[in-house]
Formats: C-alpha cells, structure tokens, sequence
C-alpha cells in the first residue's frame, strides 16, 4: 500500500491520541469537501471533536508529549468554536476543532453517520454530507456559501431533502437561497 | 517602425475583441453581467466541469484528498514573477 503524506500520518497520530483520551473525531472541512469531490486548495487539516476543555488540555499534553508541536486557543464565552488545537510541525498543520457546548449534534451525528474512510483500516473519518452543509452554514461567510454551492453541484446524486432537514433541524438558515442558486444549475431540491 | 505600429494595433484589436474598450485606458474591461452574482449559463463550461467530475469520480477518496493538499506544489508554476524592466 503507498506510504501516506506526511500531513495524513500526523492526523492518523493525532486520532490515536485523541481516542486514547476517549474523544470521537470526524475530519471536517476542505479535507472532507475534497473526499465528497470538490477538491480545492487546503493546507491543513481540521479534525472536528466535542470534548470538554480539561479534556482537551489533557489532549494538548499528550500531543507535545508524543513530540508534536500542540498549541489550545480556549474559546471566548461568545467564540461560536470550544476551543482549537492547533499541531504543527514540518508536515503543515492540523487543526483539533471543539463544537462541545456550541454545536456538538452536528460533530456527534458526523461520526454516527460517517461512511467513509480515507483507506480501508484508516481511523480518519470523513463527515457526510448533510453535516458539512450544516458546518459550513454555522461558519456562514461568503466562502462557505460558495463552498456549499460547489459541493452540492460536485455531488449530483446527494439527498437534497435530507440535507435541507438535517439543516432544518439544527435550526441553520440560509440554505434556501443556496438551493435556488443551485436550481439555476438545473438541480432541484 | 510603420509595421510595429501596425502590429501593436492589429494586436490591441486582437486583445479588445469582444470587450468594451475604456476611454483612456489602454485596457479592455467587461462589463459586470446583469443579475450578478447569479451565473450565467454556458454549455462549455457545463461540459468541461461534467469532465472533471467524471475524472473526480474515478479517483479513490484517499487520491482526490492528496489532490486538495498538495495543489499549491501542483501549481506553483503559476507563481507570479516580477520582472525588473518595463517592457
């Protein structure tokens, strides 16, 4: 089996350490974008987690312990995120994102639900479809918009109702127009 | 010196064909489509993006992942480089 990029082995060690502290994890952002076919530029990958923050420092411990560069950023009592580790080193950067106490449904229904891998034996899960809808508009911005767009029209065959009532049911707003745009392009949901 | 004048015009058609040209400006610019930024429909585009997702779709997830993380190696011909003399 070909060797791994160095950046994908780090996340593989990251996941394991993650998981020695009992904490579930699901690859989000453009890393996962990418696994659903819309591949764009990417220099880091987020690995999406609800944990709470004394785990997550135990997290950062263990990381520089296994010789990492780990680094927590502890959210403000507003931040939309938990917290963000941050692991460096000569591979790039991957990135722990903590959703607990602000949206941790939508990291806990991703690693449910996930049914890909990025290799067979891999413990890199990759977050469906609806979740990454659904990540993307609890970002909001302009580039998730379009991210949400671009990934819709790369996945012809995605369960667009499924998607508007996983959205719907989290309560996030601003699909509609996405999916109107979408119509444009001759999908309908 | 009559025909570089001559080719530097033939030229500057070539480059304005299908713009509108700005007064004063040695530039062709187009103008921003009606309805912006709802897109505009265009069946080249429509078929060359049906190619490259059949060609996504043919890839392993493992391979269209490596894609999005090494794409800056992919392009890095691309960089701009700054020349030192006005032409």
């Amino acid at each position: 089996m070909r060797k791994l990029l160095p950046i994908l082995q780090a996340a593989e060690q990251v996941v394991a350490i993650l998981k020695q502290h009992n904490v579930d994890s699901v690859v989000i952002g453009a890393v996962a974008l990418a696994a659903h076919h819309y591949v764009r530029h990417t220099q880091g990958i987020d690995i999406g987690v609800s944990a709470a923050l004394p785990v997550l420092q135990k997290v950062t411990e263990s990381l520089n312990a296994a010789g990492l560069t780990a680094e927590l950023s502890a959210p403000d009592a507003d931040a939309p995120l938990g917290g963000v580790v941050n692991v460096s080193g000569g591979f790039g950067v991957v990135q722990i994102v903590n959703f607990c106490d602000r949206f941790p449904a939508v990291i806990q229904d991703a690693i449910r639900d996930s049914t890909m891998l990025l290799r067979p034996g891999s413990a890199l899960k990759l977050a469906p479809l609806p979740q990454l809808v659904a990540l993307k508009l609890y970002a909001g911005g302009l580039k998730s918009k379009a991210d949400i767009l671009e990934l819709l029209r790369h996945n012809p065959g995605a369960d667009l109702h499924d998607i508007m009532t996983t959205c719907q049911r989290y309560r996030l707003h601003g699909l509609e127009e996405i999916m109107a745009e979408l119509a444009r392009h001759g999908r309908n949901a | 010196m009559i025909g570089n004048k001559k080719e530097a015009m033939t030229s500057r058609r070539k480059i304005t064909q299908g713009f509108k040209v700005v007064k004063d400006q040695e530039v062709g610019a187009a103008s921003t489509q009606p309805g912006f930024p709802t897109m505009i429909p265009s069946v080249s585009a429509d078929q060359s993006f049906a190619r490259e997702l059949a060609r996504l779709q043919s890839l392993s997830i493992e391979a269209r992942i490596e894609e999005a993380l090494t794409m800056k190696e992919q392009f890095a011909w691309l960089n701009p480089v700054i020349g030192d003399t006005e032409p």
